[in-house]
């Protein structure tokens, strides 16, 4: 019996009206829904995949942003790629040799280790 | 309807036939997967579905599209219509997955998307909504009683149609809120207070509602006892 509405005649009506309405929407209209409803989700996972997708993307960008200057300078060095630009050995050896420390030795021991008593072998 | 109630699918009329949808279901479950998408309810198909399962929306596809046609077409007046408010309900259903309450029940929701959709359209077309001006709640001022025509002739229409077509169109003529109503318990299963939450009507207005639609859906069916 239907409580809600405390008569049962309702109920009947129901369970005839169940068995008497056979209506139902055609196909075409059910393969356009599941169309939707599958698209709509494909594109819902796109869009949830996006964020993670571009964090990817600007990581390697980053990466590559600071690995490129890096790697131009190294491989540019003469030093490393064995071929040196004109007057590059002079500069360079003139530079070294200016950097050297030419003041006078402070102690004796400084002194005896960088001029060592000659001995004859 | 409970929100938690499960519902076993069973092939509706004609579908096997057709046979795409369940066809597409077979073929992406197994037998033991099958059983258990089945055994889902429909507010935990509407979860998976809204987590990116596409076969439990299929599922519930497959519970409601039926019910849910049935619904606008006593509810319209041309099929076209209802075609067109049913596709109108489902892809709002689609689009509006994430803003589903899942302690609500699926069918109350699904069936107040479709009364506000129903009522948007034929307010639009200028027609009566079901909450409009001829939509009235008055037994006295609705429709003539299509069971004053079954009484007024029994042999026609035990000649001409049976107790279920007759049934079927005195539903058709009953005032808009009534059928509305019926169609809502009939179709949808719910109950008093998921009518009233889904038309936005009081617990009381919907009970009047189903009282008149009974009275009336009696008189037809008395010839026939």
């Amino acid at each position: 019996m239907n409580q809600d509405t405390d008569d049962t005649s309702l109920d009947e009506a129901i369970a005839l009206y169940r068995r008497h309405a056979s209506e139902a929407p055609e196909a075409m209209v059910d393969a356009r829904i599941l169309r939707i409803a599958l698209n709509s989700n494909r594109q819902q996972r796109a869009m949830r995949q996006l964020p993670w997708l571009v964090a990817a993307a600007a990581s390697v960008m980053i990466w590559l942003g600071m690995a490129q200057p890096f790697a131009t300078q190294h491989a540019t060095s003469p030093r490393h790629t064995g071929t040196h630009p004109p007057g590059y050995l002079e500069g360079s050896s003139r530079a070294y040799l200016l950097g050297m420390d030419v003041n006078p030795p402070t102690s004796d021991v400084a002194a005896y280790l960088l001029h060592p008593p000659y001995t004859s072998p | 309807m409970s929100g938690t109630a499960t519902y076993l699918w069973a092939p509706p009329q004609g579908f096997a036939m057709e046979g795409l949808p369940l066809r597409w279901l077979n073929e992406a479950l197994g037998d033991k997967e099958q059983a258990a998408a089945i055994a889902l309810s429909d507010e935990a198909c509407m979860q998976r579905y809204r987590r990116g399962d596409d076969q439990a929306f299929r599922l519930l596809y497959q519970r409601y599209r039926e019910k849910l046609h049935r619904y606008v077409l006593r509810l319209s007046t041309r099929e076209s219509e209802a075609e067109e408010v049913f596709q109108e309900v489902w892809i709002a259903v689609i689009r509006s997955r994430d803003s589903y309450d899942s302690s609500a029940s699926f069918a109350t929701w699904l069936f107040s998307i479709a009364h506000r959709r129903a009522a948007d359209r034929w307010r639009a077309l200028s027609r009566h909504a079901p909450d409009g001006l001829n939509a009235t709640d008055d037994l006295d001022d609705a429709l003539p009683l299509s069971a004053n025509d079954a009484i007024a002739t029994p042999e026609r229409e035990w000649q001409s149609q049976s107790l279920g077509e007759a049934l079927l169109d005195a539903i058709g003529k009953l005032p808009l809120p009534q059928r509305e109503a019926f169609l809502m318990k009939a179709e949808g299963e719910l109950s008093l207070d998921d009518i009233a939450l889904a038309t936005g009507a009081n617990r009381e207005t919907v009970k009047s509602r189903l009282r008149y639609a009974q009275k009336r859906l009696r008189e037809v069916m008395l010839p026939w006892r």
